[in-house]
């Protein structure tokens, strides 16, 4: 049962893809996807977020639409946070899709 | 800009802690609440929220289980309430702005640079005519119309430029060193050069004008050297008529300066006691105000002054002054002149007149000092040779032949 919802969900994000790029519309407002904008390894600046899972000096998980991003670094703060859009300071050392 | 508007609005820094203070984060940006500068301290988070954010916190802090501690509140907000408090403090301050805007309006220190023959005395005096002093209000200036006025009034400025910078207005000028207007008033009538001192003449060159004495000639001051009346001769060698110029030549003159003066062989000099006394003061244009109860009790003091007007920003003189009167007592000891001293006083004075010589452009060729002691003074003469140019303008006296008896 699960492994058929899951491969109707895959099916239907492949058809949402499929539209999406032949209509070529934005696919961070469609599918939701992240918008992570690196400055070197001192800044990020993240959209399209959902909310933040944790929050530590050496790691900041947010939860996507679709999927979750770790980014993981050393002395990590959060320099403004609202709905649409946050700013992570510190010294970045990976950003990870999970 | 961003915190000069959090500024106004208002914010805080909040200290929170609990349960799932990230579900807290997640539900303050769902209610779009802004929160900046989150740390994290491992057991609490430190954040920056506004203080409509704040308001708004209650359901959240429920819903989470966090719990929320003001550290310090920012901004206009909360700064407001305390001068409301402090009311004769904020009248007290607003008065004084408005005090400063409208002091603002005039002219409170006026400058001048580039006078060298024309004092500034006399150039205020000219101001105060043209009714601009200290305390004249800005508008009441036209400075273009000044530096006209000022031109037109003054032979001697060739170039003036005025300005007003805050609450100074700056005058500068050049001058120029002759009077040339004055001088071709007085070419009409004719001008001899006369001599100004007894001696021998050593050179002359004759540029225009009648020469009536030659090189090697004794002359004595008062003698004319240089006639500006130059004749006209008619057939019979009888002068016809003169035709008047400024007379011009260069008459160098072998001459004598005579020196003499006498120093007395005691003299006084100052010790300083060490003792010293401050007196401050308030100084307005016309007033002014010691702010101590009594003048020092010294019987010999010298008397310093350190003045500094009030400059509140560049070029925003306020009219007040502020400093002090520093008074330094000294007790007037009295000794006697050495023979060495005095020679050396003498060759000093000596010097000095030397120097003054040489900058009116005499050359020294000899110089003799006596000095004489008689009784408790002691005598001194000086006597220099020396070549000057000599010669001063003045009105001839040769009168045209009167033609209509002919």
């Amino acid at each position: 049962m699960n492994r058929k919802k899951l491969s109707r969900i895959k099916e239907l994000e492949t058809r949402k893809e499929k539209v999406v790029n032949s209509l070529s519309l934005p696919k961070d407002l469609l599918l939701g996807a992240f918008i992570v904008t690196l400055t070197g390894n001192r800044e990020a600046w993240v959209e399209n977020y959902k909310g933040i899972l944790e929050y530590s000096d050496e790691c900041i998980l947010l939860q996507g639409k679709m999927c979750q991003l770790r980014i993981l670094g050393k002395e990590l703060s959060v320099d403004y946070y609202t709905n649409e859009d946050m700013k992570i300071k510190g010294l970045i050392e990976c950003v990870r899709y999970e | 800009m961003i915190r000069f508007y959090h500024y106004l609005r208002g914010y805080l820094k909040i200290k929170i802690w609990g349960f799932s203070p990230e579900r807290f984060i997640n539900l303050c940006g769902n209610q779009d609440i802004l929160l900046w500068d989150i740390e994290n301290h491992e057991d609490y988070f430190i954040m920056f929220i506004s203080i409509a954010g704040f308001k708004k916190l209650k359901t959240i802090t429920k819903k989470t289980g966090t719990r929320v501690v003001i550290l310090k509140k920012y901004g206009l907000p909360f700064f407001y309430p305390k001068i409301r408090k402090r009311c004769v403090f904020a009248i007290g301050l607003f008065g004084c702005l408005l005090l400063l805007q409208m002091m603002s309006h005039y002219i409170w220190i006026i400058s001048f640079s580039g006078n060298q023959i024309i004092t500034d005395e006399q150039l205020l005096m000219y101001l105060k005519e043209k009714q601009i002093y200290c305390g004249v209000n800005k508008k009441k200036i036209q400075v273009e119309q000044l530096e006209r006025d000022f031109r037109h009034d003054f032979n001697k400025i060739t170039w003036i430029s005025a300005k007003i910078e805050g609450t100074k207005l700056f005058i500068q000028l050049k001058e120029n060193d002759y009077l040339k207007r004055e001088e071709k008033e007085q070419v009409d009538t004719g001008m001899d050069l006369q001599a100004t001192r007894d001696g021998t003449i050593i050179s002359m060159i004759t540029r225009s004008g009648v020469p009536m004495v030659r090189a090697m000639d004794e002359i004595k001051s008062g003698d004319i050297l240089i006639s500006g009346a130059v004749p006209v001769y008619e057939e019979d060698m009888t002068v016809k008529n003169y035709i008047f110029c400024k007379a011009d030549a260069d008459i160098y003159l072998k001459c004598r300066y005579l020196y003499a003066g006498k120093i007395h062989e005691m003299y006084q000099y100052k010790v300083y006691t060490g003792r010293e006394k401050k007196v401050p003061f308030l100084k307005t244009r016309e007033r002014e105000i010691k702010l101590s109860l009594r003048e020092p009790s010294f019987i010999h003091s010298d008397c310093l002054m350190h003045q500094n007007k009030i400059e509140l920003i560049k070029d925003f003189y306020l009219p007040l002054s502020y400093g002090n009167y520093q008074y330094k007592e000294y007790v007037l000891m009295e000794k006697k002149y050495t023979k060495e001293q005095v020679e050396k006083l003498c060759y000093k004075k000596l010097e000095d007149i030397s120097e003054t010589l040489q900058e009116k452009g005499v050359q020294i060729l000899e110089k003799n000092v006596k000095i004489k002691k008689e009784s408790a003074n002691y005598l001194w003469t000086a006597e220099f040779l020396v070549i000057e140019k000599t010669g001063k303008l003045i009105r001839t006296q040769t009168e045209a032949p009167n033609t209509d008896q002919q």
